[in-house]
């Protein structure tokens, strides 16, 4: 367990990203089940349901997303402990990974900051409702800044492991498999 | 090789006459600027659809397209794009939206207010809807259809076919074939006759509503057109212009032809509607429809659009 | 050469165990690097390929995969399955590749189907002693004949850009998708064969058998329900497949609140933040898999693999196997959405040529791009299996390679050498020539 993941910060953060992902879930979730409803009982589909559910989508994406990172689900080969067998030259190889991940995360902050820019300045409009299509796309830039702040973390876990420190991996110490979560609970 | 390399897309399948009509526009520029000017031409959206082309098309990236105005970044655009009944027939389209007509100049500018330069028109076709079986008196507006109807996601859209009596339902184009398959809608509008027959399978009717007149843009980066050397530009001018014109043509009969096709190999009924049928539409949708459009168009679009209509005759 | 520099790239990284979302970022930066692209455009090309309704059918999918473990579902299903097959060698095997078969068939997409099926049916497989990793392959696996039998997205999409009939193009994918599931079954009973740890059930009398199946049927009512409503709403022209996806959570809500009573506010509230995890970075990858298509459409890259096919050879099967070899490389470095929509208008002027129907061809497209979707470097759908099912590539590949060389490589041979496979169901029901 590092230090950071028992301080305010990390507990804020943690509080904020998952209510926005329970509350985005429940909002698509409710909005597409009101159109079914309302197309059979009342015979008229409301006008631009499916947009609003489309942006909460966005921010269910890349809170998941940036979740995922914090807890370190990614999607990823796992090969590299089959070609490195030294315990020792395969943490200071994902030291490597970690420090690309933050190289690549930290671009995507820069190209989402210009991106932000651009919906802020352009202002598009979503087609039906005409609803201002940055509140979706900043999703993208926020979430690239998480990301970014994870694998920062990240990065300095495998770089105490690698100078000797003991191993510091918090989901082995802070999860058990609990039933009904097998899915998001991989040991 | 090639001086200037552009891409440009393009929304229909290969091998369509608006695919075949595109290469030939390329393969022209290149003739006649002696192979100083390349365009590779993607069709079917392969560069996105087409709010993702117009952005592409602003920041530059992709150079050149036959394009739909993306009313997203400006809601003045949905003239450009989805604005029913301002004309109602196809000769007043061509009077509207042929080089110098009303519409056109109009269009034009508000392609230079987003960074883009439009070179030319190319008009696809009058459209209408399909349906699975005949509605209850299609030409009389006032009748309720009892019928879903697939309209594109834009408020327009839905505004007019609820006030042509059917049940308006937002559906992206992805999703429209198997919404009518399995009956969650009962047809769907947003082309002329030759996107009917993408439906043939599961449609019946076609009823020719006119409720639009569906044009793309031959329009280039305002940026790159400017870097261009005049006599470069010219060549592109002309060229655009020659393809626009060889549309127009083919638009009179390419309608006919679906149609036609329709009816006859795949036993469809075919419903035009006569001029009064389609007054009393355009008339219907107007009153109710228009009035909506307002804040989209701004009062100073507005005036010019009714003025040019129906207040001329 | 620049394609082979970036392939090479593409699978060192993705070896190398960075984040496959940024691998294939990395590839978009090296080709707009070489090519003098502005990156202005890169996420908002992202951005428009995940603005989709269609999209949000698998966060909803994910959701009631989910649900259905922490509402007592999917332990009921499973407790009815087995009353059925438990006694078989194999048998849980055997359902679980016939459940990622119909539950394709219920989402149109494959990655809910190793999302759903997976969740449930990989810690279930491990109690009767399946070995998690194999669980994963067979999973992964299977989940792709959810693009084979109807709905399905990809087929609807090649049906758009070649102008031709969904309805036929459905039907072109019906046979090999069976095909490839049998197999599968056989597969999967020479592997269970030669696994002392896979249990089966003792016999019993089959009077006793019918009380069992009975008990489980009675007690499994509610669960049952579940596939019924989604697949009734669908096929029943009630609702799109998004729609019946938002159903099926609702449905497991009230179910685990008020009948089986499993399932608490807390429970609900982390099964969603769970989904919602899996679900972004399912979709992180195909944000950056969406870029690096547009990247590569954009010079052409699909054309010139294809002119180098051309430039080989004229004769119509060696031409197939290129095809085939060219569908499956497109399919390992994109999703099936892009690899369809790159490879349909890119290859059928060249199939028409050599006297392919586009129907079959839509077939051969399916079963390929289906084996390029599991084939590593870039497997999104069996790294998406081994995430939900929790083993590691270098246990999981060689029990996936089986089902690759022993079920789907036979059926794409077949889909593309023989014609009447795919061609017999279109023409009996659509009556195409
Ligand atoms: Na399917
Ligand atoms: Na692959």
């Amino acid at each position: 367990m590092l230090w950071i993941m028992n301080t305010k910060l990390w507990k804020f953060l943690e509080y904020v990203q998952k209510g926005i992902m329970i509350l985005s879930s429940m909002t698509i979730l409710t909005l597409v089940l009101v159109q079914v409803a309302l197309r059979y009982i009342f015979v008229m589909p409301l006008m631009g349901v499916e947009e609003i559910a489309t942006m909460v989508g966005f921010w269910l994406y890349f809170m998941g997303a940036s979740w995922g990172t914090a807890e370190r689900i990614h999607i990823k080969a796992d090969l590299m402990q089959v070609i490195i067998k030294d315990p020792k030259k395969l943490i200071w190889f994902k030291v490597f990974i970690s420090a690309l991940s933050v190289i690549l995360s930290g671009m995507m902050v820069y190209w989402g900051w210009g991106y932000f820019k651009w919906g802020i300045t352009r202002w598009q409009l979503s087609s039906t409702l005409m609803i201002p299509m940055v509140y979706s796309q900043s999703s993208v830039f926020v979430g690239a800044i998480l990301m970014f702040f994870y694998f920062i973390i990240e990065l300095v876990d495998h770089f105490l492991q690698a100078t000797g420190k003991k191993p510091l991996d918090f989901i082995e110490e802070e999860k058990t498999c609990k039933e009904g979560e097998e899915a998001s609970c991989i040991p | 090789g090639p001086k200037w390399t552009f891409k440009m897309g393009h929304a229909n399948p290969p091998d369509t006459p608006y695919d075949k009509l595109a290469h030939w526009f390329a393969d022209t520029v290149y003739e006649r600027t002696n192979g100083q000017v390349k365009i590779n031409i993607f069709p079917s959206n392969q560069l996105g659809d087409w709010t993702e082309t117009f952005e592409l098309i602003q920041r530059g990236v992709v150079e050149m397209g036959f394009q739909i105005a993306n009313a997203q970044y400006d809601p003045k655009l949905n003239f450009a794009y989805y604005m029913p009944y301002v004309v109602s027939n196809l000769e007043e389209a061509k009077e509207a939206y042929a080089p110098g007509g009303w519409a056109y100049d109009i269009i034009k500018d508000l392609w230079s207010e987003h960074g883009i330069k439009a070179l030319a028109v190319y008009p696809i076709g009058m459209a209408g809807v399909s349906l699975k079986e005949v509605p209850p008196s299609p030409g009389d507006p006032t009748v309720e259809k009892g019928m879903k109807v697939r309209v594109m996601p834009l408020k327009a859209c839905s505004l007019t076919y609820e006030a042509l009596g059917y049940i308006a339902t937002p559906i992206p184009y992805a999703e429209c074939y198997s919404a009518i398959q399995t009956g969650i809608v009962d047809g769907q509008m947003g082309g002329p006759p030759f996107q009917a027959w993408q439906f043939r399978d599961v449609n019946k009717v076609w009823i020719q509503y006119n409720d639009y007149f569906e044009q793309h843009w031959i329009v280039m980066n305002q940026d790159i057109w400017n870097s261009l050397p005049a006599d470069i530009q010219k060549v592109i001018q002309d060229t655009a212009a020659e393809a626009s014109a060889t549309r127009w043509k083919q638009v009179e009969t390419e309608d006919e032809h679906y149609r036609n096709v329709l009816k006859n190999e795949f036993g469809w009924t075919i419903v035009m509607l006569t001029q009064d049928e389609l007054n009393a539409c355009a008339d219907r949708v107007r009153k109710i429809v228009w009035p909506q459009m307002k804040e989209m168009l701004g009062e100073e679009l507005y005036t010019k659009v009714r003025l040019a209509t129906f207040e001329k005759k | 050469m620049v394609i082979a520099i970036n392939l090479i790239l593409l699978i060192g990284l993705i070896i190398s165990g960075l984040p496959v979302p940024f691998c294939f970022m990395t590839a978009a930066i090296y080709m707009a690097v070489v090519y003098n692209l502005s990156f202005s455009f890169l996420l908002p090309s992202g951005y428009y390929a995940l603005n989709s309704l269609t999209l949000l059918s698998v966060p909803f999918f994910i959701m009631a995969g989910a649900l259905m473990s922490s509402s007592g579902i999917a332990e009921r299903l499973t407790t009815f399955a087995q009353a059925f097959l438990g006694r078989l060698r194999g048998g849980m095997g055997a359902a679980t590749i016939v459940a990622c078969a119909i539950f394709g068939a219920i989402s149109g997409t494959c990655s809910s189907a190793v999302a759903c099926i997976g969740g449930i049916m990989i810690p279930r497989l491990e109690e009767l002693g399946y070995p998690r990793y194999y669980s994963v392959a067979m999973v992964g696996c299977a989940s792709v004949l959810g693009q084979l039998i109807p709905p399905s997205v990809p087929m609807i999409l090649y049906a758009w850009v070649t102008q031709q009939s969904v309805a036929a193009c459905f039907l072109a994918t019906v046979i090999p998708g069976i095909l490839t599931t049998i197999l599968m079954c056989i597969v999967n009973w020479f592997e269970v064969r030669k696994m002392k740890t896979v249990k089966t059930e003792p016999q019993i009398p089959f009077d006793e058998k019918i009380k069992v199946i009975g008990k489980a049927t009675k007690h499994g009512m509610w669960s049952l329900l579940m596939p019924i409503i989604i697949l009734g709403g669908i096929y029943g022209g009630i609702t799109t497949p998004t729609e019946s996806a938002a159903i099926a959570v609702a449905y497991a809500i009230v179910v685990g609140f008020l009948i089986h009573k499993e399932l608490t506010p807390r429970i609900l509230g982390q099964a969603l933040v769970s989904s919602s995890s899996i679900t972004g970075v399912a979709v992180l990858m195909l944000f950056f898999v969406s870029i690096l298509a547009k990247v590569y459409t954009m010079q052409r890259i699909p054309q010139q693999l294809a002119d180098f096919i051309l430039s080989v050879s004229d004769n119509k099967y060696v031409l197939l196997l290129m095809v085939n070899i060219f569908l499956i490389i497109i399919g390992m470095m994109m999703d099936d959405f892009s690899g369809t929509m790159l490879s349909a208008p890119l290859l059928l002027p060249l199939m028409i040529k050599i006297g392919v129907h586009p129907v079959h061809f839509a077939a051969i497209m399916g079963t390929n791009l289906g084996l390029g979707n599991v084939t590593p470097p870039c497997a999104p759908i069996l790294y998406l299996a081994g995430r939900i099912g929790g083993a590691s590539v270098d246990q999981y590949f060689k029990p996936a390679l089986k089902f690759m060389l022993f079920a789907q490589v036979p059926v794409i041979l077949l889909t593309t050498y023989i014609p009447g496979l795919s061609m017999w169901l279109p023409k009996l029901v659509m009556g195409i020539k």
